[in-house]
């Protein structure tokens, strides 16, 4: 991974700031999770194995999410 | 400020559209599984925002309903379709009408609740309306289509 200089440290961190100002954090974090996605290793098995996982975790988080949604609101 | 936000959603689409591998080209099926990664990531952060909008009383608990129960059918079809995928590229192939049909459910769900209308409210979390949110959702389901099709070969 690339070393990060100072005048770039202060830039990605303006960036962030300017981000969150924006987008609000949950923007951000939504990005921050896409972002991750989004950076590929080499292998493409590891690539498509690691994506599959998010994609799992983020569907079961929904439904759970949803079902106790329902349950508070007596739906 | 509107202007600041407009820039911030634009850079954040260009962005994300972007996919990064080290040392090569990105396949076609590695592309397919990080858009539809990429789908569920997008469908669980516009249904907690749902949520945060209904409890802080922006939206009630019916104007909520149908939206979060195309959510949890989003979350059911593409969970679905990860198991598929899991299966390898070979395999999936053998079930290439069913991947096709599950992302077209999910494209015609998601626009018919769109034209359904009353979805204008600002999503606390995306701070775009739910109407856009709900858009991106569908047109992720395009994308991954469409990526899907090329690896497939078509």
């Amino acid at each position: 991974m690339a070393e990060l200089n100072a005048q770039g440290a202060t830039a990605l961190v303006a960036a962030i700031l300017a981000a969150v100002t924006a987008a609000g954090p949950f923007g951000v974090e939504l990005y921050l999770k896409l972002q991750t996605l989004f950076q590929l290793g080499p292998d493409e098995q590891a690539n498509v194995a690691a994506a599959i996982k998010a994609g799992l975790a983020a569907d079961a988080d929904t439904i759970a999410a949803v079902e106790a949604w329902k349950k508070q609101v007596g739906l | 400020m509107r202007t600041r936000l407009i820039l911030a959603i634009v850079l954040m689409t260009l962005c994300v559209a972007c996919i990064h591998k080290q040392g090569g080209p990105v396949s076609p099926w590695e592309r397919a599984n990080v858009n539809l990664a990429a789908l569920a990531q997008v469908n669980n952060d516009v249904a907690k925002g749902i949520i945060a909008a209904q409890q802080a009383g922006t939206i009630t608990a019916q104007q909520a309903a149908p939206i979060l129960n195309f959510q949890e059918a989003v979350a059911k079809d593409h969970m679905a379709l990860e198991n598929i995928f899991a299966t390898g590229a070979e395999q999936a192939a053998s079930q290439s009408a069913k991947i096709q049909a599950l992302l077209e459910e999910i494209k015609a769900q998601g626009t018919a609740l769109i034209q359904s209308g009353g979805l204008g409210l600002k999503n606390p979390r995306s701070q775009q309306s739910f109407t856009q949110d709900l858009q991106g959702i569908v047109n992720l389901a395009e994308v991954a289509l469409a990526d899907y099709q090329r690896a497939e070969g078509k």
